[in-house]
Parts: structure tokens; C-alpha cells; sequence
């Protein structure tokens, strides 16, 4: 089922993928979709997930290494060379806790208030805020949004869209992502996301 | 050949049903989870016929597969790492009396703790029971551990521990794999009572034969390799030198490898107990320091005979606390450097530009309950019936009810009402009535609730438990309970109601109710604490019963409504303070609270909860 004898594809250094999201947002998904297409195209990779208690509506994390010479999954701190992000707030974390200068940092301008923020307690930040903090530390930031899109838990695929048209994965293609969400979606589900996949940038 | 994405924990599964495990039994916790529906799935790919079952709780697991083990069947049992402190009394005597059939102990760890009460190290409990334990670095070497842990157990008559921490559980890596063979060991218990049911004088005996075990594995571990190696280069001396085990060895390894550190000789201990002595003296031996990273707590470093040149947990150089992140360890290692004066690890600092998202406010996202959850609707009554009252709660989603206000204490699994009891009897001493409402979820009251509701049944203790039935193992990933009467494989199994359970506890006063219905569940509350007080009332039971919103998505909502908020809300916050939904935030522009569409379920449940009447549903 997967290509295992391409796997050889040689990365001068890991490249390092941190993903970003609240609970219940998809990110073990967009993780999985990631960790297959990487695999499709070739490469070594390493992922670990969060599960349980955080998962309900807490912070979740999923780390992804690509390289022939990987032996931990974790990406280290200020070490991702791509951070990907399902929302405003996490997006600024991921930011804080994982992207390397010059990097890439990717995210879905939704928010999830935390509460404090709900609360009145604590400030709103706003995607301008993240841009400053991108532009002084030469990391290229791609904000995703669609207003139209209707079904909140397709915001994933609407990244993954992005991620692939800007070419932010070395060496994996369309048909590999392609190859990856295939593997884990049926029916109309596959059929809507492939639609969002292919149509937006 | 097959290939496919396997979990740490799927890895597990395959190593059991490679190694021909007959018999299997787990009771589900983060991050041990996967481990069984894993196997399941291959067990149904591969049309095997190995017994799998969630157990009600640990201990009981443990006994199950401990019994087919004795029969000469290969068996094992996962759990978390709390959950073999429910299993201990089982595991230090197993230890003892020994095995015929593997017996393999899978306890998974949480450094961090992610989502655990306690950061406790499996290994350690290893060596309380005097039995051997693995600890691997990855998804594929845990799969080739639990091959070695059966033939070590059978060749040594002895219980075998494999310990993955979460960051191996939960990572994931390609693998390949051939056809599955079931293992055709029949069940065949020789009775023994000498040994079976040993007496103390036969302890005494057995005890002497387990340390002459441990004597015998300490030697075989001494050159356990892939497990148990070191990359020293014979007649050379290295000022210093690494002992690494479990996941902190990767990480190790890629480090060292990043910063082409081949003057720093890394020696891994995979299989840390009974210690392999004189490997580690070797070791030792070739470095002026060494330098020894471990999860979660010190058994590497405490075997260790000499430690007047080992940097570690006792000389203050590694945190005794939290997971050891790849930062931490880099952070570690560094400073080892700096105080030995051998050359640095240039790691790069961005502290500057840091500066600049450090003066960003970022708040903390804690983890809350899900809109349309059930438990919130029961938080929120409690509160508001009895604000007063102590709240002892307990292991699961639930615990979130931390947020609510709702819950004072949490202390493991069961003390919910345990403590309850407790509260009771050490206000009733005083003469004060002390209102107290424990609240308990299905699954743990299954694990751990009935032997504390007898004896506080018994010793006429007096609060109101509240069951919180929200008809699965939410937490853990919607495992089935014994009041569904769903099996582990799917099959269908005898359904244990709830209600007949407690019924049998002694309890007199049982009301099932719907909490989506905030007003009446006030009014059961109010008529259970009047049977509590009564003289010849007791303990009353609420069994609060609603599907969990995300194993019964439909069902649980049966009719969404359209949520809004009219001009008479105040932003006085009440809601999102109280009934801390995630769907109520406030809408600064407007300086009022606001429904977030995407994340409303349209349960209607707020409406009761505005003051000024303003929540509207449609």
C-alpha cells in the first residue's frame, strides 16, 4: 500500500514540522494526512500525537520529521522549519514555543477564545499582531481563511490546500497528498475535501 | 509482507499477536488506550482467535491474565501507569509465585504528566515487585521488547514489565509485517498448591528463587544487545560519557548526532532491571564523568554503584520533574559541557527576537468540557443547590468540572466517594452537617466504586452521589462500559445496569434523571438531600444519564437549536464564568456575549442559565 521502496530520498538535515491546534479541530487528521504524503513522497518520518485529557478543548500538539537520520519524533524547540497552526491564538504559541528564525509558520485565522479572553481578562490578538512577530524573526507567515467554507472541521484541509500550493513540504506533490487522503477518507467526505484541496490556495 | 502507519501502541498490539499471545485484558488509560482496540483490529484482519477483554479495572485485568498464563498460554495485560497501582497487590505476589506461560505487564508512562494524576515511574514498581523490565526508545523496538519479555518470562518463570513512556505510545512509524500466526498453547494447569497458593514458609522459599532469577537476568542483561549497548571504543578514555534510557536515549542520539559529538560515547540501557551491573561499571570505567538521562524518575542512576562521578538527578543536574524534552536534555548536556570546559554545542539563541512574542499576552487554553457535554448541565445544578457543599470528584472528562467550580478534590480512582465517606464521618464527630456531593463517572465507578459505596453504606455515612452516565469511557477514547454490554471485540456481552448495582450496594434512594433538564435535576438534588438528612434516610444515589456528545454526536442533541443572545445581555460574564461553555465568548466591539456559531451544538441547555433572561433558542 505504501511506497516503502522510495524511502531513501535524502534530507541534508530533518525538516521539522509542528502542528497546532484546540481540541476536537482535526489535527490528528492533518497530522496523519502529512505523516502518509511524506511517506508517499519518499521520505523517513517520525510523528507523535497528544491524546487524552487535552484533547477536550485544550491545547493539542502533533510533531512530524521528515530525514533519513531521525531517530526521536519530538521536534526541539525553535526547531520547526514549518509550523502549522488551526487557530489564531495557537498559532501564536506555536509560533513562541516551536518555529525556527526564517521558517514558515501556516494557520487557519479562526479563534477559539481561551477564557480568560472570553472572560474579558485577558487582550484579543489579532493576526496583525502575528505578523510583526513573523516579519522580526524573517519567518514567512500564509494566513488561511475561507468565509465560505461551511463545515468548520474542513479548516484542515483548507490548510493542507495551502501548505501544498506553496510548495512549504520539500519534494511532496499533489498526487502524494492526494494518495494520503484517500487512505483515510471515504465516501462524500473524500469527495468534499479532494473539491477544497484542489480548489483553493 | 504488509506495511502500514502503526501508533507506539499498535506496534505494541502487533508485537503481542507476533509473539502469539493467547490471552489479553486491559482496563483503558492514557496513553495505554490503543493497545487493545490495536490488537483487535488485527486480530479481526487476521482472523485469530486470541481473548481479548476490557477488564472492569487493573488489578482484575492482571488476575485474568495471570491465570492463563498459568495454564502455559502466553497472556498479557496493559494499563497506565496508576493503573498498576491498582494491579500492585497482584504483581508483587505474581512476581513470586512466577509463571508457566509468558506473562507480559504493559504500564505506560507519563512523563509531563500529560493526563495523569502522577509522573510515577513504572520502573521503579519493577523493582519494588523484583520483576525484570523493558523500556524502549520507539514504536519498533517496543514491538521487538514484547517478543523478548515473553521468552524472558518463560525462561525464567517470572512476570516481565514493558514500560513505553507516552512520546513511544503515541508516536507513529511505518512498519512491515508478515501473516499472523495464533499460538496453539492449550490450556493445561497442573495444581501445585505448594506453589499456587503458597503459604509464608513458602514465600520464604519462592522469594530466595526470585532473587536467584534477578541474579541470573542482571548477567543476560549485561549483553542484551540491541537493548543494552554502549559505543565506547575499546582503549580509549572520554572525559565524558552518557547513560540513556527509554525515549531520552533518541533524543540523545540525535542530538549528539546534530552537533557531531563522536567525542561523547553514549552507552543506552534498554533493559534497566535487575541492573546490568558490569556493563555499567565498564562504562564507567571509560569516562571521567558520566552523565545519565532517565524517565521519569532515578533507576538507572540509584543502580548504579558509584556515583561520585555521575552528574544526574541526585547531584541536581537533571530535573527530578516534568517530561525531558529535547530543549531540556540539549540544556542539560550543555551545561555539563560548560562545567567539565569541553568545548559547547553552539546552539543558537533567538532570545531576542522571543522578546518580542514573550510581550505578546498569550493566556493559557485549559482544557474544558465540550459544548452540549452533559456534565456541565450537572456542575452547574450542584453548584447552584448546594454552593456550600464539598465536592469530591473523581477520574475521568469529568474532572474538568474543576473549571465549574464544582469539584474540590480528586485524588484517584474510586476516592470520590471514599472520601466522601470520610468527609462525613470527620464532620459528623464535630456535630457540623456538612453537605458533601460526590460525583463519579460510569466507567470509574464500575473500576472503583462499589467497595467504597458499601462501606460507606455500611459505616451509615451520609452525601449525595451523583453517577455521571454518560454511557462510554469518554476520556480514554469511547471505550464500552458494563452497563452497555458491549464487549471489547464488539460482541455482545451481559449488560450490568447500573441501577441493579448500586441497588446491591445497599442503597435505598436511586433516581435516574436527564441533566439536560437543569431545573428538574435541581429538584432531585433538593429532594436527595432531604433523604440524606434524614434520620432514616442514607446515602442517595442520582444517576444522571445523557449520551456523551461526541460518542453519541446525533443522540445527544436530538434537536438543535438556534442560539442567540438578545439586547438584554449586561456582559455580566455569568455564563461564560459558570456555565464556561466554549461557545459563549464575548464580543468585544459590541461589549456583549456572543454565540460562536461553529462551535455551538444547539443543546439549549444555557437558556437556563442567564440571569436577565437573554439567551434565546429557536
Amino acid at each position: 500500500m505504501l511506497k516503502s521502496e522510495t524511502i531513501g530520498k535524502y534530507l541534508m538535515k530533518p525538516f521539522n514540522i509542528y502542528l497546532i491546534g484546540v481540541g476536537g479541530q482535526g489535527i490528528g487528521l492533518l497530522s496523519e494526512i502529512l505523516l502518509r504524503a511524506a511517506d508517499y513522497a519518499g521520505h523517513r518520518v517520525k510523528a507523535v500525537d497528544t491524546h487524552g485529557l487535552a484533547q477536550r478543548g485544550g491545547v493539542v500538539v502533533s510533531h512530524l520529521r521528515l530525514g533519513d537520520r531521525v531517530f526521536s519524533p519530538l521536534v526541539q524547540g525553535g526547531e520547526a522549519d514549518l509550523v502549522i497552526a488551526l487557530e489564531r491564538y495557537e498559532a501564536l504559541r506555536g509560533l513562541k514555543v516551536a518555529a525556527r528564525d526564517g521558517g514558515a509558520l501556516v494557520y487557519y485565522d479562526t479563534v477559539w477564545q481561551p477564557l480568560d479572553v472570553r472572560l474579558n481578562r485577558a487582550a484579543e490578538i489579532q493576526a496583525a499582531d502575528i505578523h510583526r512577530v513573523c516579519a522580526a524573526r524573517g519567518i514567512k507567515d500564509y494566513v488561511v481563511f475561507h468565509p465560505a467554507l461551511e463545515d468548520t472541521r474542513m479548516q484542515n484541509t483548507a490548510v493542507l490546500s495551502t501548505i501544498h500550493k506553496n510548495e512549504l513540504i520539500p519534494e511532496i506533490q499533489e498526487k502524494h497528498y492526494k494518495n494520503a487522503m484517500e487512505d483515510l477518507l471515504q465516501g462524500s467526505a473524500l469527495k468534499q475535501n479532494l473539491k477544497l484541496f484542489e480548489g483553493n490556495g | 509482507m504488509k506495511e502500514d502507519f502503526f501508533l507506539g501502541n499498535g506496534a505494541i498490539a502487533l508485537g503481542l499477536l507476533e509473539a502469539g499471545c493467547q490471552v489479553l485484558t486491559s482496563y483503558p488509560g492514557t496513553p495505554s488506550s490503543e493497545i487493545l482496540p490495536e490488537a483487535v483490529r488485527l486480530i479481526k484482519s487476521e482472523k485469530l482467535d486470541t481473548y481479548v477483554e476490557w477488564s472492569t479495572n487493573e488489578k482484575v485485568a492482571l488476575d485474568n491474565a495471570y491465570a492463563a498464563a498459568i495454564t502455559g498460554k502466553r497472556s498479557a495485560c496493559c494499563m497506565k501507569q496508576v493503573g498498576l497501582n491498582v494491579a500492585a497487590d497482584s504483581l508483587m505476589s505474581a512476581a513470586y509465585i512466577g509463571t508457566i506461560g509468558g506473562l507480559v505487564i504493559i504500564s505506560c508512562d507519563d512523563p509531563g504528566p500529560h493526563s495523569s494524576q502522577t509522573e510515577q515511574d513504572t520502573r521503579l514498581m519493577a523493582r519494588l515487585a523484583k520483576v525484570p523490565v523493558l523500556d524502549p526508545s520507539n514504536p519498533q523496538e517496543a514491538r521487538e521488547m514484547v517478543k523478548t519479555a515473553f521468552e524472558l518470562s518463560e525462561k525464567y518463570s517470572i512476570p516481565v514489565i514493558l514500560r513505553p513512556a507516552i512520546r513511544v505510545c503515541h508516536a507513529r512509524q511505518n512498519l512491515t509485517w508478515d501473516k499472523l500466526q495464533a499460538n496453539r498453547n492449550p490450556a493445561a494447569f497442573k495444581k501445585d498448591p505448594r506453589r499456587w497458593a503458597a503459604t509464608p514458609k513458602f514465600r520464604f522459599l519462592l522469594h530466595k528463587d526470585l532473587n536467584n532469577k534477578l541474579k541470573d537476568i542482571s548477567e543476560e542483561f549485561n549483553t542484551l544487545r540491541p537493548y543494552n549497548t554502549h559505543n565506547l571504543k575499546s582503549g580509549m578514555h572520554f572525559p565524558l560519557g552518557i547513560i540513556a534510557g527509554g525515549v531520552p536515549s533518541s533524543v540523545i542520539k540525535d542530538i549528539l548526532d546534530d552537533h557531531g559529538r563522536k567525542d561523547i560515547p553514549l552507552l543506552k540501557i534498554g533493559a534497566p532491571y535487575p541492573f546490568p551491573d558490569s556493563l555499567a561499571m565498564t562504562f564507567l570505567q571509560a569516562c571521567d564523568k558520566v552523565l545519565v538521562i532517565e524517565e521519569t524518575d532515578t533507576l538507572i542512576e540509584y543502580c548504579l554503584r558509584n556515583r561520585d562521578n555521575v552528574l544526574g538527578r541526585f547531584s541536581g543536574h537533571v530535573p527530578s520533574e516534568g517530561e525531558l524534552v529535547a530543549q531540556k536534555i540539549e540544556g542539560i548536556l550543555q551545561t555539563a559541557l560548560d562545567e567539565l570546559a569541553l568545548p559547547s554545542l553552539n546552539i543558537d539563541s533567538q532570545e531576542d527576537v522571543q522578546t518580542l512574542v514573550n510581550g505578546l499576552d498569550l493566556p493559557v487554553r485549559k482544557p474544558t468540557l465540550c459544548p452540549g457535554c452533559m456534565h456541565r448541565s450537572v456542575f452547574y445544578s450542584i453548584r447552584k443547590s448546594r454552593p456550600k457543599a464539598i465536592f469530591t470528584s473523581d477520574i475521568g472528562c469529568y474532572t474538568l468540572g474543576l473549571n465549574l467550580g464544582s469539584v474540590d478534590t480528586v485524588l484517584d480512582m474510586g476516592a470520590s466517594i471514599t472520601m466522601a465517606s470520610g468527609f462525613y464521618h470527620a464532620y459528623a464527630q464535630d456535630g457540623t452537617e456538612q453537605p458533601i456531593v460526590s460525583t463519579i463517572g460510569d466507567s470509574t465507578f464500575y473500576h472503583s466504586g462499589p467497595a467504597g459505596l458499601l462501606n460507606a453504606v455500611y459505616n451509615d455515612a451520609r452525601f449525595v452521589l451523583v453517577i455521571l452516565d454518560n454511557m462510554t469511557t469518554a476520556m480514554t477514547g469511547m471505550q464500552p462500559t458494563p452497563s452497555l454490554g458491549i464487549r471489547a471485540d464488539g460482541s455482545k456481552g451481559k449488560q450490568i445496569p447500573l441501577e441493579r448495582l448500586i441497588s446491591g450496594c445497599g442503597i435505598d434512594f436511586i433516581e435516574v434523571i436527564d441533566p439536560y433538564g437543569m431545573k428538574d435535576l435541581r429538584k432531585t438534588i433538593k429532594k436527595a438531600f432531604a433523604y440524606v438528612k434524614d434520620p432514616d434516610g442514607g446515602i442517595a444515589v442520582i444517576i444522571a444519564r445523557h449520551p456523551c456528545i461526541i460518542a453519541y454526536r446525533d443522540l445527544a442533541v436530538k434537536n438543535r437549536k438556534e442560539i442567540s443572545i438578545s439586547d438584554e445581555c449586561i456582559a455580566c460574564n455569568h455564563c461564560i464564568d459558570r456555565f464556561e461553555c466554549p461557545a459563549l465568548y464575548h464580543d468585544g466591539e459590541k461589549d456583549k456575549t456572543a454565540i460562536n456559531p461553529a462551535l455551538c451544538i444547539g443543546c439549549a441547555v444555557c437558556v437556563d442559565v442567564c440571569p436577565k433572561g437573554a439567551i434565546m433558542a429557536e
